[in-house]
C-alpha cells in the first residue's frame, strides 16, 4: 500500500487520499458476487412471465426435468407448498404506522407467482442445473400456459373506479394513500395574486448498475447454516426476510454481500430471488448460484421515478408563494412487498423543498399497474420534488417578470432561521441557500451568459440558461421497519494497536473502507494504514440498516467516531497509569500517546494494546482488559411518530445545491447540447473531497441520463421495449459534459463529524436545470417543458407544433 | 449438449488447452475454464465493454466472441496488467485520477487503454470520448476516466 505519511501533517479526515479498496480491484483479484465459487455449486434459471397480465393455466415442468444435468424444477404451486408468502419490507408489519395516513396495502405474493402474473418478467417457474449454460437450455422447456388478462399500463387509467383491479380483495387499485393539510391553502389560492397550475409527468426509468442482482445460497444441514451471499444494500435486512419468507425459524442465517457493482437504490429491496434461491439450496442441497441477465435486470429489478402530478401554486405580486397544492400519482408497477411506496411519501412531502411555504396541501397515491414494480433510485422521490417546485418557480417568474434567480431568493428559508421546521414536520439542519445560489452565479459568470445568449439570438441560434436549486432530506427513519434508521459499528483494537472496524453498512462503490479508515485513524490517533475495515457479512457485523438515503455521514460515520472515542478513553487511561499522568493530559496521534503540552513523555498504541490483552497487571485498577467498543447510533433530528398534526420528520440532514446548466437547443433537430454545467454544492464538512466530488460527477451523470436520454417504454400490452442497453440508452464518455464543482460548508450541527452526505444530490439537478435551460432556449416559441426525456424527437415535435400554432395564429 | 472441442490459447503468457462446447463464448472460456474472474460481463449485448480483453493485439468485448476463435490465439486479461512489483501506469493513472467508484467497469476501461494508447500514444480529449463510448461506466460520470486515460498517456511517453 502507498505510505500516506506524508499526510501526517495534519488529520486524515477532510485529504483527498485515494481508495485503498481499489488497489486489488485494478489487477482484477476483487470478487463480486458472479466471481464466487463454492464447490459443487449448481444454477438456477428463471422463467418468467412473457404477458403483464395473465392467469396461470399450467406449469409443465416434465421436459424441463428430463433435461440431462437438470437437478430440480419448481413451479408457484411448488413453493406456495415449500414457503411462506413473502415478508414484507421496509417494514415489520402490515400497519407500521398508527395514524390515519400513510395508508399502505399489501399482497400476499410468493417467490413464484402462483396462479396470476401480473406484469412481462415475473418468475414464473425454476430450474436448477450442473452448469449455467444446461439451466438456460432447460428453462426454455418449461412450459407455462397462460390465459391473457385485460392490461392497465396508464397509473391515472389504473386510478379509476371501473379499472379492472390487479388485486382481488383490494376495493381499487390503490395501494397506497397519504393526505396532509397545513393552513387555508384554497382560500389563498383563490386570493392569490397569481396562481401556476400545472401537469408533470415524470418518465419511468431505472439505476441499471453495472453488475446486475444475483445470489448465491449454501444451506450446510448439519449446522442448520444457510450462507446467502447476495449484492444487496441491506444485507442484515435480508437475513431476517429471507427466514421469515422460508418460514425456518430452525435456520440460521448468515448474508455476506461481496464487493458490490453499483446499486443506486435498486439493490435496496427484497426480491423474489433472495427467497428461491436459498429454498433451491435446501431443496437440492447444494450450493445453488443464480445472477441476472441485462435483459432480466430490466424486466425484474425495479424501475422508478415514474408518476404524475398536479399542482397549484400561488404568488403574490412580489412573487413570494402564498400557498401550494400538490396531487402526487406514482405508477407504482406491481405492488410487491418491496418499498416502492416511498417515492409517494417523499414525493409529497419535499415539494415545498428550500423555500418558505407555510401553507400546503398534498395528497399522494400509489397505484398499481400492469409494469415491473417501483423502488427508490438515486435521490428518490427528491429528483421529483425538486422538478416540481423549481419547475412551478420558472413559471412564476415569467409571469410576473422577476429574475429565476430573484425569485428563488425571495422564497427561500434564510440561514437565520435554521434549524427550520419545514411545513411537513422536518427540522431542517443548517444552511445558506441564497449564498449558494449566489455563488452559482456568480461562478457561471450568469451576466456573462446572459450577453451570450443575446448575441447568439441575433445569430439565430437558440441558447438557454437553467438556473435550479435544490434540497436533498438525507438519512431516513421508519417505525416498526427492517431500515429502522440506525448504524452501527464495532472497533477492536487489536494485541499489535491496529484497528479493526466492522461496520454495518455496505459499501456500493463509495469507498466507505477508504472513509471510515480516515475517520476510525483519527479519533484513534493511528495511522491510516493500521485500519482494517469490513463490511456486508451478517455473522462479522452488527445488525443495521443499510446503505440509502446517503445516511454513512450521518450515521455510520457519528457511529464510527462515538466507538472510537470510547476506546480511545481507555488507551488514554492505560497510557496515563504507565505514564504517571491525567488521561487528559495526554492526546494520541500517529500511533503514539503523548503530553499535550510537550510530546516528553510518551508510549505507543502498540504499547498500550499490549498492555490491554498482555500485561493485564499493569491496567488500571478494575479495568477490563481488550480493547473493543461498539456504538449503535440512532439517526438524530427526527420523529418515529407524526406530531398532532399528522407531520412526520424522518430525516436528519437536508444537504442543497445550485445548478447552473447553459444549452444550445438545435431547432432543426431538437438535439441538446450542453455548453456549460456548474454546481455548488453544501455537503457540510468532507471527509475525502476527491471521493465526493468523483459521487458528485457521477450523480449528475446519472440525473443527465434521466433528464435526456433514459426512458423505460411500455407498450400497450404492458410490453417492456427498453430491455437492454441498445434500447435504454446510459450515458457514455460522449454524452458527458464537463462538470465545474465548488462547495460551500455548514457543518451538519446534530453529528460529531458534520458531515451531511453527497452521493445522490448530483443526481437532481439534470432533470431540472437542464428543462430550465431547454425552456430558456426556446422561449421565443412559448413551449414549456413539463415533462422529460429531452429526447431530439420529442423537443423537436414540441417545436414543430409551437411554430405550427405560430403559424395559425398570423 | 454439443459435441466438445479442443481449444489451445495462451492467457496472460500461460498456455491453456481447454475441451469446451463450440458455443462457449471467449468471456466464459476466460472466467469460468481459466478461472480468470477479473473480466466482467454487464450486458450481453455489447454494449458496455465491461468483458474487454486483449484478444491477439486487439481490444475484444469477449461477451461476443466464441471461444473457438481463441484457438491458437492470444489474450491478456486484467491479471495480466501487472508485471513485476508496481502496478502498470495505466492501473496507477486510474488510481491516481479516481477513475472508480464501484470498479465493476474497470477491467474492461483498463484493457481498452491498453489497445487505445498502443495506436495512439498522445490522444487528444475529443479521441479518447470517441474510443471510450464503447466502455460503459455507471458511477463515475466518466470524467476521472477520461483524465486517467490522458495521464496514462503521459506516464507510458515518460517511461
Amino acid at each position: 500500500m502507498e505510505n500516506t505519511e506524508a499526510l501526517r501533517a495534519g488529520r486524515y479526515v477532510g485529504q483527498s487520499i485515494k481508495r485503498k479498496e481499489t488497489y486489488e480491484l485494478f489487477q482484477g483479484k476483487t470478487a463480486y458476487l458472479s466471481d464466487i465459487e463454492v464447490p459443487g455449486m449448481a444454477y438456477a434459471a428463471i422463467s418468467r412471465s412473457v404477458y403483464a397480465h395473465a392467469k396461470i393455466k399450467s406449469v409443465n415442468l416434465e421436459k424441463a426435468l428430463k433435461f440431462p444435468g437438470v437437478l430440480a424444477a419448481f413451479s408457484g404451486q411448488d413453493v406456495k407448498k415449500l414457503t411462506k408468502p413473502m415478508a414484507l419490507f421496509p417494514f415489520t408489519q402490515p400497519r407500521p404506522y398508527t395514524s390515519e395516513y400513510p395508508r399502505i396495502r399489501f399482497f400476499d405474493h410468493y417467490c413464484l407467482a402462483v396462479d396470476r402474473v401480473r406484469h412481462v418478467g415475473e418468475a414464473v417457474a425454476v430450474v436448477v442445473a450442473t452448469d449455467r449454460y444446461v439451466a438456460a437450455d432447460a428453462v426454455e422447456e418449461i412450459e407455462v400456459e397462460y390465459e391473457p388478462l385485460p392490461v392497465l399500463t396508464d397509473v391515472e387509467e389504473a386510478m379509476l373506479d371501473n379499472a379492472v383491479r390487479l388485486y382481488e380483495d383490494w376495493a381499487n387499485n390503490i395501494q397506497y394513500e397519504f393526505r396532509l393539510v397545513e393552513g387555508p391553502v384554497d382560500d389563498l389560492l383563490r386570493s392569490s395574486h397569481l396562481v401556476i397550475r400545472e401537469k408533470f409527468v415524470q418518465h419511468r426509468y431505472t439505476g441499471t448498475p453495472m453488475e446486475t442482482r444475483g445470489v448465491i445460497a449454501h444451506f450446510e444441514e448439519g449446522e442448520s447454516l444457510l450462507t446467502v451471499w447476495d449484492s444487496t444494500q441491506v444485507p442484515h435486512s435480508i437475513s431476517n426476510l429471507v427466514l421469515d419468507s422460508l418460514g425456518r425459524s430452525d435456520v440460521k442465517i448468515r448474508v455476506i454481500c461481496p464487493a458490490m457493482g453499483g446499486g443506486f437504490g435498486i439493490k435496496w429491496a427484497f426480491y423474489p430471488e433472495e427467497v428461491l434461491i436459498p429454498l433451491l439450496s435446501i431443496q437440492t442441497n447444494r450450493p445453488v448460484a443464480w445472477w441476472e441477465s441485462r435483459t432480466e435486470h430490466m424486466l425484474a429489478s425495479h424501475h422508478s421515478r415514474e408518476q404524475v402530478d398536479y399542482v397549484e401554486a400561488g404568488f403574490d405580486a412580489t412573487g413570494k408563494i402564498t400557498a401550494l397544492k400538490a396531487t402526487v400519482i406514482v405508477d407504482m408497477g406491481v405492488a410487491y412487498s418491496s418499498g416502492g411506496t416511498s417515492l409517494s411519501f417523499v414525493t409529497s412531502n419535499y415539494i415545498p423543498g428550500p423555500y418558505k411555504i407555510e401553507n400546503y396541501s398534498a395528497v399522494s397515491y400509489g397505484v398499481v399497474t400492469n409494469k415491473t414494480p417501483s423502488g427508490p433510485l438515486r435521490a428518490n422521490g427528491k429528483v421529483e420534488s425538486n422538478f416540481i417546485m423549481e419547475r412551478v418557480l420558472d413559471q412564476a417568474a415569467r409571469e410576473l417578470g422577476i429574475g429565476r434567480d430573484e425569485i428563488r431568493i425571495r422564497n427561500f428559508i434564510q440561514p437565520h432561521e435554521f434549524p427550520y421546521r419545514s411545513v411537513t414536520g422536518s427540522l431542517y439542519d443548517s444552511g445558506d441557500y441564497p449564498t449558494c445560489l449566489r455563488m452559482a452565479l456568480k461562478a457561471a459568470d450568469y451576466d456573462r451568459l446572459l450577453a451570450d445568449q443575446r448575441e447568439a439570438r441575433g445569430n439565430g441560434r437558440c441558447r438557454g440558461i437553467g438556473i435550479g436549486f435544490m434540497m436533498e432530506p438525507l438519512s431516513s427513519l421508519r417505525p416498526n421497519a427492517y431500515n429502522a434508521g440506525y448504524e452501527t459499528v464495532m472497533i477492536r483494537v487489536d494485541t499489535v494497536g491496529k484497528a479493526w472496524v466492522f461496520s454495518g453498512d455496505i459499501n456500493m462503490g463509495q469507498a466507505h473502507k477508504t472513509t471510515l479508515s480516515q475517520i476510525v485513524a483519527d479519533e484513534l490517533g493511528i495511522k491510516f494504514e493500521d485500519v482494517q475495515v469490513f463490511e456486508g457479512d451478517t455473522a462479522l457485523c452488527t445488525s443495521a440498516s443499510g446503505s440509502y438515503a446517503s445516511r454513512y455521514s450521518t450515521v455510520t460515520a457519528s457511529a464510527a467516531i462515538l466507538a472510537s472515542r470510547k476506546i480511545r478513553e481507555k488507551m488514554l487511561q492505560i497510557a496515563a497509569k504507565a505514564l504517571q499522568c491525567k488521561p487528559d493530559e495526554l492526546v494520541a496521534a500517529g500511533g503514539v500517546i503523548s503530553d499535550k503540552e510537550n510530546g516528553a513523555r510518551q508510549v505507543s498504541v502498540k504499547a498500550v494494546a499490549n498492555m490491554a490483552y498482555y500485561s493485564i497487571n499493569l491496567l488500571p485498577e478494575g479495568m477490563e482488559p481488550g480493547l473493543q467498543a461498539i456504538h449503535y447510533f440512532i439517526n438524530p433530528n427526527t420523529s418515529f411518530y407524526p406530531d398532532e398534526k399528522g407531520r412526520t420528520a424522518n430525516f436528519s440532514t437536508f444537504p442543497y445545491a445550485a445548478h447552473v446548466a447553459y444549452v444550445e437547443v438545435d431547432e432543426r433537430t431538437g438535439e441538446t447540447k450542453i455548453l456549460k454545467y456548474l454546481t455548488v454544492d453544501d455537503s457540510g464538512n468532507m471527509v475525502n473531497p476527491m471521493i465526493i466530488e468523483t459521487q458528485i460527477t457521477g450523480a449528475i451523470a446519472h440525473g443527465l441520463g434521466g433528464a435526456l436520454l433514459e426512458e423505460l417504454v411500455y407498450d400497450e400490452q404492458g410490453q417492456l421495449l427498453s430491455t437492454n442497453f441498445m434500447d435504454y440508452l446510459i450515458p457514455s464518455t460522449t454524452d458527458m459534459p464537463e462538470i465545474e464543482i465548488h462547495h460551500m460548508i455548514t457543518p451538519m450541527p446534530f453529528t460529531p463529524g458534520g458531515f451531511k452526505g453527497v452521493g445522490e444530490i448530483g443526481s437532481i439537478g439534470p432533470p431540472l436545470v437542464l428543462a430550465s435551460a431547454v425552456e430558456d432556449a426556446l422561449s421565443h416559441l412559448g413551449i414549456k417543458i413539463m415533462r422529460l426525456p429531452l429526447k431530439p424527437e420529442k423537443i423537436w415535435r414540441e417545436i414543430q407544433k409551437a411554430k405550427g400554432a405560430v403559424i395559425s395564429k398570423s | 449438449m454439443e459435441k466438445r472441442i479442443s481449444v489451445r490459447t495462451t492467457i496472460n503468457n500461460k498456455v491453456y488447452d481447454f475441451e469446451i462446447e463450440p458455443r462457449l463464448l471467449v468471456v466464459d472460456l476466460i472466467r469460468y475454464n481459466a478461472g480468470l474472474k477479473g473480466t466482467h460481463v454487464a450486458c450481453d449485448t455489447g454494449n458496455c465493454g465491461a468483458c474487454t480483453v486483449i484478444m491477439n493485439g486487439l481490444s475484444v468485448k469477449s461477451c461476443q466472441v466464441l471461444a473457438p476463435r481463441a484457438h491458437g490465439g492470444e489474450i491478456t486479461t486484467v491479471e495480466g496488467l501487472r508485471s513485476g512489483e508496481k502496478l502498470h501506469p495505466i492501473q496507477e493513472a486510474f488510481w491516481e485520477c479516481d477513475a472508480v467508484e464501484c470498479g465493476y467497469c474497470t477491467p474492461g476501461m483498463l484493457m481498452t487503454t491498453i489497445a487505445f494508447l498502443k495506436d495512439n500514444p498522445h490522444p487528444s480529449e475529443d479521441e479518447i470520448r470517441t474510443a471510450y463510448s464503447g466502455n460503459l461506466c455507471r458511477c463515475t460520470g466518466y470524467l476521472n476516466i477520461i483524465k486517467a486515460v490522458k495521464r496514462a498517456a503521459e506516464k507510458m511517453s515518460a517511461s
